[in-house]
């Protein structure tokens, strides 16, 4: 799926100057402990999360991630967006609470097994 | 600081425990009381204490009263939970740089969370285990503030910051934030792993310091296989644990069982 019709569904909004929206989302992982995302999410996933430290940066540049998105109107530190820019790294913040969010993105037809179809 | 001038002092490996809790922290039992943690910690042989509460520096005094004349050292320290729920032991030099940090945190408390009815102890005591009150603010809770902002404000008052157990899958540096920021000022980990083990799972670990330290929040948790010592000067203070920390002017640190 493509990032921009996911920006719109959401209505996420960008943090970032940097808009990278051609990006193809092929999976979803959400957590807020770093050490989890490292070790299990996927390239082109959307993670989902808490936490606005500039590590989530990193992070998904490190993972080749399609995007991260901040949710439950969770704060993002100034350095973590300028970081995100420096990277390329699309970064979206959201009020709505994660699980509204990933239940959107569920309904979108992200669901666990339509993505372990495509590997 | 003006070594240079001064006779350089003798320096002597000593026994430290730079993380310990008393009864104003929730999570901790009631026999965790400044007479009791320093009968305990001399029959252990430790000669240095770090009293690091929950966003809470009240106990310290009482602790440092209670060591009095039993030639254990207590500094002032607190223990704090970041914004993205990375613990850090916060020391400080003095008693006031501590009251200042303190004034900080109480500031970046979430204000509308009380204890209440939780069943949650948290007492401020005397040095003869009196209890001179309750708090009722619920104390552990995450601050408004980023491990960068509270590692800057730290290192502002000429205090250290240590990791706290980085090994654990949450509460940690590790754990929360999957590596070590860089430039954190960050002085020192805290972990119970071997060295070789924690380089091995986490690179961003290499090249910094490493402590043992029991996080006791009862009397038998102060009973470690194994402790951290520091050459340091024998009248030691955060300064002489800073340098041993650098490994500066002959002082160094190490872990032993
Ligand atoms: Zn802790
Ligand atoms: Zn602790």
């Amino acid at each position: 799926m493509l990032l921009s019709q996911i920006v719109k569904e959401l209505t996420l909004n960008r943090l970032t100057d940097f808009q990278g929206d051609e990006k193809t989302v092929s999976g979803i992982y959400v957590a807020d402990l770093i050490s989890l995302v490292m070790a299990n999410a996927k390239q082109n996933d959307l993670w989902l999360t808490h936490q606005g430290h500039q590590n989530i940066v990193a992070l998904a540049s490190l993972l080749q991630l399609s995007c991260v998105v901040i949710g439950g109107g969770m704060p993002c530190q100034e350095e973590t967006i300028r970081k995100a820019n420096e990277e390329e790294i699309n970064l979206f913040a959201s009020t709505l609470p994660i699980y509204e969010l990933a239940g959107r993105l569920y309904v979108c037809g992200l669901q666990p097994s339509a993505y372990a179809e495509m590997d | 600081m003006f070594a240079g001038c001064s006779p350089a002092p003798m320096l002597k490996w000593i026994k430290a425990d730079l993380h310990v809790h008393t009864v104003l922290s929730a999570c901790a039992d009631l026999d965790m009381s400044p007479r009791e943690i320093i009968n305990t910690a001399k029959l252990l042989g430790i000669n240095l204490l770090a009293v690091t509460d929950h966003h809470a520096i009240d106990n310290v005094a009482a602790c440092r009263e209670a060591a009095d004349g039993t030639g254990i050292t207590v500094l002032f320290g607190m223990e704090v939970q970041t914004r993205e729920e990375v613990h850090l032991v916060c020391l400080f030099p003095s008693e006031g740089s501590a009251v200042s940090f303190a004034a900080l945190v109480d500031q970046h408390l979430p204000p509308s969370l009380l204890s209440g009815n939780t069943g949650e102890i948290q007492a401020v005591v005397t040095a003869s285990d009196q209890v001179v009150r309750f708090e009722q603010r619920k104390l552990l809770a995450s601050l408004d503030l980023s491990v960068e902002a509270v590692c800057c404000a730290v290192a502002g008052l000429q205090g250290l910051s240590i990791a706290a157990h980085v090994d654990r899958p949450q509460y940690s540096l590790l754990g929360n934030l999957g590596f070590i920021p860089p430039q954190l000022p960050v002085a020192a980990l805290e972990t119970s792993s071997a060295a070789a083990a924690l380089h091995r799972k986490h690179p961003s670990t290499v090249g910094y310091p490493l402590l043992c330290s029991s996080d006791a929040h009862c009397l038998p948790m102060l009973c470690q296989e194994k402790y951290t010592y520091f050459f340091v000067a024998e009248d030691v203070n955060l300064s002489e644990i800073s340098m041993a920390l650098r490994g500066e002017s002959g002082r160094k640190v190490c872990i032993k069982s």
